[in-house]
């Protein structure tokens, strides 16, 4: 607020005042729902995931007379959570190196080559962020059956990569489009290549939309269930969603156990998101309002 | 701009088209031709015109996932969107604790459907949840509910899982505000405007675009939602939470019968693209007030 607004505010009535102050308690009322809806159910789960199951059953609301990390143990020992996490890990990291690698490649060339069809090719690759991803499940099952790699990883990051075009295209090209042009030039001058160019000038510059897409598209694939329900069927193929899955359908006696697969499968999102924060919040804004 | 040759051309952008021929376009040219036919995945497809459509139109489980998604539809478009416009109404104007409250309301959209669900289900347990214990503490010694099962508050309950979680409305909304100049505020202040006054006459006009963008995410959000169904109440009880893609996923896991579902899966995108027209012919959208 500008000085001339701030001595309009000091020479208010009570009327006025009184307004402020309701003003106030309202925008505070509104923080607290939010702060309260967003934190204390995880608050609950984690604090949960350390009681005993009788202590669960007996009341939602104690705390634990002990913390107990047997729940933690069953959800390792029994549901293999040790072995899907593996699988989830090896799949988001393949999946977000491939993609960066060749949607860097593709936003490079729709943002600094001349081409007749350039215009043409961006609206094509763009306008897969119309087509919700779930209309395409059998057609997608039918091309992973028929290139053989139904139940494997390598399905998982195929259809993933496919997935995180949209988001990382849009961040990327807009990002480079807006990076200055004269390193690279004096690059072409002294007679670099234009693959040395790419990688040696372009993509450091680009560093920060790079690692906005990496998170987001490591996200996508970790909290991934539907194809992933569809593509595999072994128990080393299966991701950590379905796990959750599994666990509901399977121990519903076990609620510490059901907890603590829960804390197990989030923790990474929450470390990601913390150390990431404003990289997270800077592609979602950015990738939503391509549309 | 520089203008490599037609090689360079070629090997940038080969991956990002290889991508989407085998995850978008090829998916979606069989999933339109294949809904007009009787297909089981290992005979011939055999054309039999509208009749997926025909048969889908009269099924009373689809007629109740259509009504559904209306409804979804315009929970999002006139509570999630308007509450997440309001949140960032609140903390765009700074007040203590503003970067923590929006740094927390993005942690659910972090953690994904799946755990999102997971946590909500803990939340309705009848014995061990949370809701129930707090209502009991409040002096409700015997109230017991299971909320997700009876089917008075089953559709609620589902649609408490995503209705509050609005931060990506609210980040986009924000950054919209902080473009506006303040001098429009401030001068309105100045003629005796109150802060209320400021919000509807001058900044809700002004965000007006960006709402309508965020509608048409929400929207296309809550019709493609899948998860919070398929592992909560898989769409019962007696067809209450019934779902599109959930009535898909059924028929293809459970009788291979793969036109009815790719005629689901068309259903889906053209529900999809109508409510997309339909929100940007209501906000002209496309013109931001800072072009």
């Amino acid at each position: 607020m500008s000085s001339r607004a701030a001595e309009q505010v000091a020479l208010r009535t009570p009327h006025e005042r009184f307004a402020d102050g309701a003003a106030a308690l309202f925008r505070y009322a509104v923080m607290g729902f939010v702060i309260a809806i967003s934190v204390l159910p995880l608050v609950w789960v984690v604090v949960s995931s350390l009681e005993t199951n009788a202590e669960i059953l007996s009341s939602a609301l104690n705390l634990p007379a002990q913390p107990s990390l047997k729940g933690y143990a069953t959800a390792f020992r029994f549901a293999r959570l040790d072995l899907k996490f593996v699988t989830s890990l090896i799949v988001a990291v393949s999946t977000t190196t491939i993609s960066l690698l060749i949607y860097s490649l593709a936003a490079y060339a729709l943002s600094r080559f001349r081409f007749r069809l350039r215009t043409l090719v961006f609206t094509l690759l763009i306008s897969s962020i119309l087509i919700p991803v779930n209309t395409m499940v059998q057609p997608v099952y039918a091309v992973v059956l028929r290139l053989g790699l139904y139940d494997t990883k390598a399905a998982l990051i195929l259809v993933y990569t496919g997935f995180a075009m949209p988001l990382c295209l849009f961040v990327l090209r807009s990002y480079m489009m807006h990076l200055p042009y004269e390193m690279e030039e004096s690059a072409y001058l002294e007679g670099a290549s234009v693959p040395r160019t790419f990688w040696r000038i372009m993509l450091p510059l680009t560093q920060p939309a790079l690692v906005s897409s990496a998170v987001l598209t490591f996200l996508g694939s970790w909290n991934e269930l539907l194809y992933a329900l569809l593509l595999t069927s072994s128990e080393h193929n299966r991701t950590l969603p379905l796990a959750m899955r599994y666990f509901m359908q399977q121990f519903t006696f076990d609620f510490s156990a059901m907890f603590a697969a829960l804390v197990i499968y989030v923790v990474p999102s929450i470390i990601l998101y913390i150390l990431l924060q404003e990289k997270i919040m800077s592609g979602i804004a950015a990738g939503a309002v391509k549309e | 701009m520089i203008k490599p040759g037609r090689l360079w051309i070629v090997l940038f952008l080969l991956p990002a088209l290889a991508m989407f021929l085998l995850v978008y376009l090829g998916p979606l040219v069989t999933a339109v031709t294949t809904s007009f036919t009787k297909w089981n995945g290992v005979q011939a497809p055999q054309f039999i015109g509208l009749d997926n459509y025909l048969r889908l139109a009269t099924s009373a489980k689809f007629q109740a996932a259509f009504v559904n998604s209306i409804k979804w539809v315009l929970a999002a478009a006139f509570i999630h969107v308007p509450f997440g416009v309001l949140v960032a109404l609140v903390l765009f104007k700074r007040p203590r604790g503003w970067r923590f409250t929006r740094a927390v309301f993005m942690i659910p959209n972090v953690l994904g459907w799946t755990a999102l669900s997971m946590l909500f289900i803990f939340i309705y347990l009848p014995d061990a949840g949370i809701l129930n214990g707090l209502i009991q503490l409040l002096g409700f010694r015997d109230f017991n509910r299971n909320w997700l099962y009876e089917p008075g508050s089953a559709f609620t309950a589902v649609t408490m899982i995503w209705l509050f979680f609005a931060a990506v409305i609210t980040l986009i909304t924000m950054s919209e505000l902080m473009a506006i100049p303040d001098s429009l505020g401030d001068s309105a202040r100045i003629d005796g405007a109150s802060p209320l006054q400021v919000d509807l006459y001058i900044n809700l006009p002004l965000i007006r675009p960006i709402v309508g963008t965020g509608i048409v995410i929400a929207v296309t959000a809550v019709l493609k939602a899948f998860e919070i169904i398929f592992l909560t109440t898989g769409g019962g009880p007696g067809n209450r939470t019934q779902n599109i893609s959930v009535i898909m996923v059924n028929r293809l896991l459970n009788s291979q019968e793969y036109g009815y579902a790719n005629a689901l899966a068309v259903v889906l995108l053209v529900m999809g693209m109508v409510a997309v027209l339909l929100v940007q012919w209501l906000f002209r959208l496309g013109r931001s007030y800072r072009e």
